[in-house]
């Protein structure tokens, strides 16, 4: 982060801190609850008139774009693509390095059209999360004898890995059958949520006990998470990210398996005492990883406590965490018109 | 019967020549009609002739009695024809390459491909330039092409020569089709590729073989012709690094081009006697004599009038050539006001004056001619108690004619000498000179 940064979040918390009441009311101070909410993650944008709607022939111009992560988790190795049509657009040489500007401190140029990344997500140090410009001098090269004017576009494509974490209270009932007497500690019952500060939002938690042997119960959630964000969800795998926003060719065992697109990794803890993993089914071998894939932007995971809970613990509440990691990929674009000087 | 031209060409450092025509009757659905030739007039237009930006001409053609008798009584079409020869069309085809199998697991995931990654233009269609002719160009319409290394991939790229205008594909001259380094054309009517540099990008180019029965022909084409072409692409070169590689094909013809306008043509039986007719057309054409000769006093004085105002802007006298074009009759209002507001610039700079006057003074100095030229046509409407005096008229307008034509060749030494520059219509003037003074009798 750099230094202005770190000052703007250090008056940030001055300001919070300033807020609270002598009453100890703590509303209109941000929690770390504030930065897990949206759908957004890295937020990228054109500078205004960067690049301009119209521009001369063999004339130089500027092309600005606004880089942001919006969302609650660092972005640590993306990868930012330029797409020009080089019949018309050059791109500045690698080794010209005025020709790139850039004022995010974890960035790296990797080739003549794109820039390695690294943006934090929103913290109470940065609660807008960290953002940054990037400004590259194009060339639009000269048209053919007799055409007056051409459309051209211009995108950039973003891949990353990113990361949801969901973590709601659930009841956990040894008691399925009612049978012992006195008032219960909590209910099962499903939870519906919105989002976690990531694209891709854990939604539903359903859930029940189910019986294992005379004395333990075995608690099941049905995990529903959704994609809903603007991008495409890719399994978050660094060859994939290098891949997507490149020609790279894609890893071949990742190819054959077809876990390319629409795939994301999930593992489930339910708190006893320690973080106990979940079985869930689809899985991976270890059985506790589970590769969802995602149907229509929607995917569904079936998680279990294997060893169960023993019936004597009664009925008690405990939290439950859900991890999903995945790549994101998503593209902006702008169409540029090239003309020839009027004479 | 009189028709007007109007042409500008595209690019100036490329000039059209354009031959014109006119013919009457021999329409392809009445074939028992005899064709007759008609005369372009002014006479100079039927030569061969260059256009170099815009222009727009009144021709006229004309029919002697002779030919109106074999036509015969009865409706007739009369063609005016004009072709331009090495017109050139250039079109570009748009199209999208990506890896094969990241396109065949987006498709597979539902993902649309050219949305995902920003391409606004999701179904190109080639691009040409204006004219007569229309260059279409596709290829394979599941876009982006997925290549592989692996896999070589042949997609179509069909190109079709379509004519747009009324008139018709005289004769084509050239086709040339030039793609991006990394796709080479095969199964081709081409021989090998030309490598050429353009502006930086390397780009492969193909000289169509016109022989080659893979065009079918390349004459007389008043509908369309198609040629069909295998692209192999290399992938190496073809997808840069962009997941989504967008490339150009460019295509341009070089053909000669007739266009033909059609009017249609009643033809009477005259009521008046053969003889009654013949001096109703010397009655006209005497009218016109007198027309042409006014004409061509006008022009005199409007060539004479500019010279005197470029004089006197060359000196610096603004306040002269003022009085010169508000006491002038050559010009309108809007003419006059244009005109005051370029010897206000000419206080500062008097060479795109001058360049401008000297264009003028060549326009004024060919109608001069073709006013000349006309007047002697129609003398011949005149009886023989004034046919003398017309033709003194005639001659000593053509020899004022000559003296404006002189005098404004003097004036462009004038300018060429103070500015380094070139008027390029002086040859104009002196053609028109000389044939000017051919006309004297």
């Amino acid at each position: 982060m750099s230094n202005a940064n770190k000052l703007i979040g250090f008056l940030a918390i001055i300001i919070l801190i300033g807020c609270n009441t002598k009453d100890g009311n703590t509303e209109g101070i941000l929690t770390s609850k504030d930065f897990y909410k949206g759908t957004s993650s890295l937020k990228m944008e054109f500078l205004p008139n960067s690049p301009p709607k119209e521009i001369y022939e063999e004339s130089e111009f500027i092309l600005g774009i606004s880089l942001g992560n919006d969302g609650a988790y660092d972005i640590k190795e993306g990868i930012l693509t330029l797409g020009v049509e080089s019949d018309y657009i050059r791109l500045p040489e690698l080794d010209k390095a005025e020709k790139w500007r850039t004022d995010i401190d974890n960035s790296v140029q990797i080739d003549s059209n794109k820039l390695g990344f690294g943006l934090k997500g929103k913290d109470i140090y940065t609660p807008m999360g960290e953002q940054g410009n990037i400004f590259l001098a194009l060339e639009a090269k000269k048209l053919a004898s007799q055409s007056q004017a051409l459309k051209s576009n211009i995108a950039a494509t973003a891949c990353y890995t990113y990361k949801t974490t969901a973590v709601s209270t659930v009841c956990i009932d040894t008691d399925i059958t009612n049978t012992h007497f006195g008032e219960k500690g909590c209910v099962v019952k499903d939870i519906a949520m919105d989002s976690q500060g990531a694209p891709v939002a854990v939604t539903a938690i359903n859930y029940k006990m189910l019986p294992r042997g005379p004395n333990f119960v075995k608690p099941e959630f049905i995990i529903t998470i959704e994609n809903k964000g603007n991008g495409e969800v890719i399994y978050p795998d660094d060859r994939i990210i290098s891949a997507l926003c490149g020609k790279g060719e894609m890893p071949s065992d990742i190819r054959e398996q077809q876990l390319i697109f629409n795939v994301v990794i999930m593992k489930v803890f339910l708190s006893r005492g320690i973080d106990r993993p979940l079985k869930c089914s689809p899985s991976s071998s270890d059985g506790y990883t589970s590769l969802i894939r995602l149907k229509e932007g929607k995917g569904i995971a079936r998680c279990t406590l294997e060893e169960g809970v023993d019936a004597r613990e009664g009925t008690f509440t405990t939290p439950l965490q859900i991890v999903v990691d995945y790549g994101y990929t998503s593209t902006i674009s702008q169409e540029v018109l090239i003309k020839k000087p009027e004479k | 019967m009189w028709a007007t031209l109007n042409a500008k060409t595209l690019d100036e450092s490329q000039p059209i020549n354009i031959s014109l025509g006119c013919i009457a009757g021999g329409d392809d659905d009445s074939v028992d009609v005899p064709e007759v030739q008609g005369e372009i007039i002014p006479t100079k237009l039927a030569n061969e002739f260059e256009i170099e930006s815009f222009d727009e001409i009144d021709i006229g053609c004309r029919i002697d009695n002779l030919n109106v008798r074999t036509l015969g009584v009865g409706n007739q079409i009369v063609r005016f024809r004009a072709s331009f020869d090495k017109f050139k069309t250039q079109a570009y085809l748009k199209t999208y390459f990506m890896d094969k199998d990241r396109k065949r697991e987006m498709q597979r995931n539902g993902i649309d491909i050219l949305a995902k990654y920003g391409i606004m233009d999701s179904a190109p269609v080639a691009q040409y330039t204006a004219g007569p002719v229309k260059i279409g160009a596709e290829t394979t319409k599941s876009l982006p092409i997925g290549i592989s290394s692996g896999e070589p991939i042949l997609p179509r790229f069909g190109i079709t020569i379509e004519n747009l205008w009324e008139g018709k594909i005289e004769k084509i001259n050239e086709i040339i089709v030039k793609t991006p380094s990394g796709i080479t054309l095969e199964h081709c009517p081409s021989g090998k590729p030309k490598e050429e540099n353009d502006d930086g990008l390397i780009l492969n180019r193909y000289d169509f073989d016109l022989s080659n029965p893979g065009i079918g022909k390349t004459e007389d084409i008043d509908t369309f012709i198609t040629m069909n072409c295998v692209m192999d692409v290399a992938p190496d070169k073809i997808l840069g690094s962009t997941p989504v590689s967008t490339r150009y094909l460019r295509i341009e013809t070089n053909y000669k081009y007739q266009l033909e306008t059609r009017f249609n043509v009643e033809i009477r039986e005259s009521k008046t006697s053969d003889e009654e007719n013949y001096a109703e057309t010397l009655k006209l054409e005497s009218e016109n004599f007198d027309i042409n000769i006014q004409n061509m006093k006008n022009l005199e004085e409007y060539t004479d009038s500019l010279i005197g105002i470029n004089q006197n802007c060359m000196r610096g006298d603004v306040n002269s050539a003022t009085k010169l074009i508000d006491s002038s009759k050559s010009y309108d209002k809007e003419t006059k006001d244009k005109l005051k507001h370029n010897v206000n610039i000419c206080k500062n700079d008097n060479s795109i004056i001058s360049l401008d006057i000297a264009e003028a003074l060549s326009w004024s100095s060919e109608n001069i001619l073709s006013e000349s030229e006309r007047a002697k046509i129609n003398i011949r409407g005149f009886k023989e108690d004034v046919y003398i005096t017309k033709r003194d008229s005639l001659n000593s307008e053509i020899l004022n004619g000559k003296s404006a034509m002189e005098k404004t060749l003097e004036h462009i030494n004038e300018i060429k000498q103070r500015f380094s520059i070139t008027p390029k219509d002086e040859q104009k003037i002196k053609d028109a000179l000389e044939k000017l003074t051919l006309l004297e009798d």
